[in-house]
C-alpha cells in the first residue's frame, strides 16, 4: 500500500507542474500514465467499472469522473485531478484541485477549504474511533464556511481493490458506524461544492457535475489507520 | 475515484422527487436508484400510482420500456413536446424521436445550468 501510495503522490506533484492554461486533459493523462508505469505501476483507474482513462480530471462545475480530453485549461479555472495506481496488487488513490494560473478569491477560498476539510478528516482517523467521526468532521469544517458536501458520492476502503467496505460519507453525525482498528486503510475524500450539494451525471455517463453549475473542489488522501495517529500514503 | 453512495435497507432522500400527480409523459427524468443511475430518460406512460414507463431509445428502447419507481426518478420540469404529442394522440414514438429530444433536453438542461457556456458532450 505504501508503494502504490508513494506512486500516486509522485504522480501528483510531476502533475502539479504541468497544469497550467493551454494545457489539455488529455496531455495530464497521458503523462500521467506514463509517470505510473515508469515507476513499476499500473493506472489503476484505466478499465475500472469501463472508465476510460487513467486519471478523472475534473474542471470547473465537474465534481468528478471528468473525462480527459481536448478541453485547454484556461486562466481562472480550478482542475481536480484524482489518481489511482496499483503495484504489486495493491492500490492507491488520492485527489488535489489545483488552481489554473491566478483564481478569484472564492474559488481560491473553496480550495482551501476543502484541503483543510480533509485534513479535519484525517485528524478523527485513529484506532477506536468510530467512522462517522471522519464524516462528521469533514462535513462541520466545510459547512463552517458556507460550503455544502456532495452526498451522492463518499471515501471508501481500499486495499487489493480499489473500492472496499465500509463507505466513507462526507457528513453525517459523529459515534456512528464501525470502529476504526489499526490496519485499516481507508480513502478519504470530500468533495465540497460551493452552492448547492445536489449533483448530476452527465449524458456520457461519467462527468459529475453540480446541478447549478457552481464551482467543486475534492481532495483526497489515501491513509492507514496505525493507533492514534493516522498514515497518510499518499504524500505529495 | 469515488464510490457511488450505497444505501442500505430503507432509501434516504437525496435529492428532490415529485409525485406521480405531477409526473406527464414525455418528462425529462434522470434515475436516482439502481444500475442505471444517473441516466437520463423519457417518460413514455404512466402506469399506476407509484410507477412510470420510461425509455432513453438507445439502452431502453421504446418497445421494451422501463418500469421505475416515481422514487427512484429525479424530475427536472421540463418536457420533450414531440414524444408528449405522439404519445397522447396514440401515434407510434420511434427510438430516433426519443433519442434525439432527450439530447436536445439534455443540452439544453446543462447550457442553462452553465449559463450557456458549456454543452454536454456526447451520448454513449
Amino acid at each position: 500500500m505504501r508503494d502504490a501510495g508513494s506512486i500516486v503522490g509522485r504522480t501528483h506533484v510531476e502533475l502539479a507542474g504541468a497544469v497550467k492554461a493551454g494545457v489539455t486533459t488529455l496531455e495530464l493523462d497521458r503523462l500521467a500514465e506514463e509517470f505510473i508505469i515508469k515507476c513499476g505501476g499500473r493506472p489503476s483507474f484505466k478499465g475500472l467499472y469501463g472508465f476510460p482513462s487513467s486519471i478523472c480530471t475534473s474542471v470547473n462545475e465537474e465534481v468528478v469522473h471528468g473525462l480527459p480530453s481536448l478541453r485547454k485549461l484556461k486562466n481562472g479555472d480550478i482542475i481536480s485531478i484524482d489518481i489511482g495506481a496499483e503495484i504489486n496488487g495493491y492500490h492507491g488513490d488520492s485527489a488535489v484541485t489545483h488552481p489554473v494560473g491566478d483564481i478569484n478569491s472564492d474559488a481560491m477560498g473553496l480550495l482551501k477549504a476543502t484541503e483543510e476539510s480533509l485534513y479535519k478528516g484525517i485528524e478523527q482517523a485513529r484506532a477506536g474511533a468510530r467512522l462517522s467521526d471522519i464524516s462528521n468532521a469533514v462535513q462541520t469544517c466545510a459547512e463552517s464556511y458556507g460550503y455544502s458536501v456532495v452526498r451522492d458520492y463518499v471515501g471508501h476502503g481500499i486495499g487489493r481493490a480499489m473500492h472496499e467496505d465500509p463507505q466513507v460519507p462526507n457528513f453525517g453525525k459523529p459515534g456512528r458506524g464501525p470502529r476504526l482498528k489499526t490496519g485499516m486503510t481507508l480513502a478519504i475524500e470530500p468533495m465540497i461544492n460551493m452552492g448547492t450539494y445536489e449533483v448530476q451525471t452527465l449524458s456520457n455517463n461519467w462527468t459529475v457535475v453540480t446541478l447549478d453549475a457552481n464551482l467543486s473542489a475534492h481532495f483526497e488522501h489515501t491513509i492507514a489507520i496505525n493507533g492514534d495517529k493516522p498514515e497518510i500514503l499518499t504524500k505529495r | 475515484m469515488t464510490k457511488l453512495i450505497e444505501h442500505e435497507g430503507k432509501c434516504k432522500e437525496t435529492s428532490n422527487r415529485q409525485p406521480v400527480a405531477g409526473c406527464q409523459v414525455g418528462h425529462l427524468v434522470s434515475s436516482t436508484r439502481g444500475r442505471d443511475y444517473g441516466r437520463f430518460y423519457l417518460v413514455l406512460g404512466i402506469e399506476d400510482g407509484r410507477r412510470v414507463r420510461v425509455a432513453d431509445g438507445e439502452v431502453r428502447k421504446v418497445e421494451k420500456a422501463k418500469r421505475k419507481n416515481v422514487k427512484h426518478l429525479k424530475f427536472y420540469g421540463v418536457t420533450a413536446n414531440e414524444v408528449a404529442e405522439k404519445a397522447l394522440s396514440g401515434k407510434k414514438i420511434a427510438n430516433t424521436d426519443v433519442r434525439n429530444e432527450l439530447k436536445s433536453l439534455v443540452n439544453q438542461l446543462y447550457a442553462c445550468n452553465t449559463g450557456g457556456s458549456a454543452v454536454a458532450p456526447p451520448g454513449r
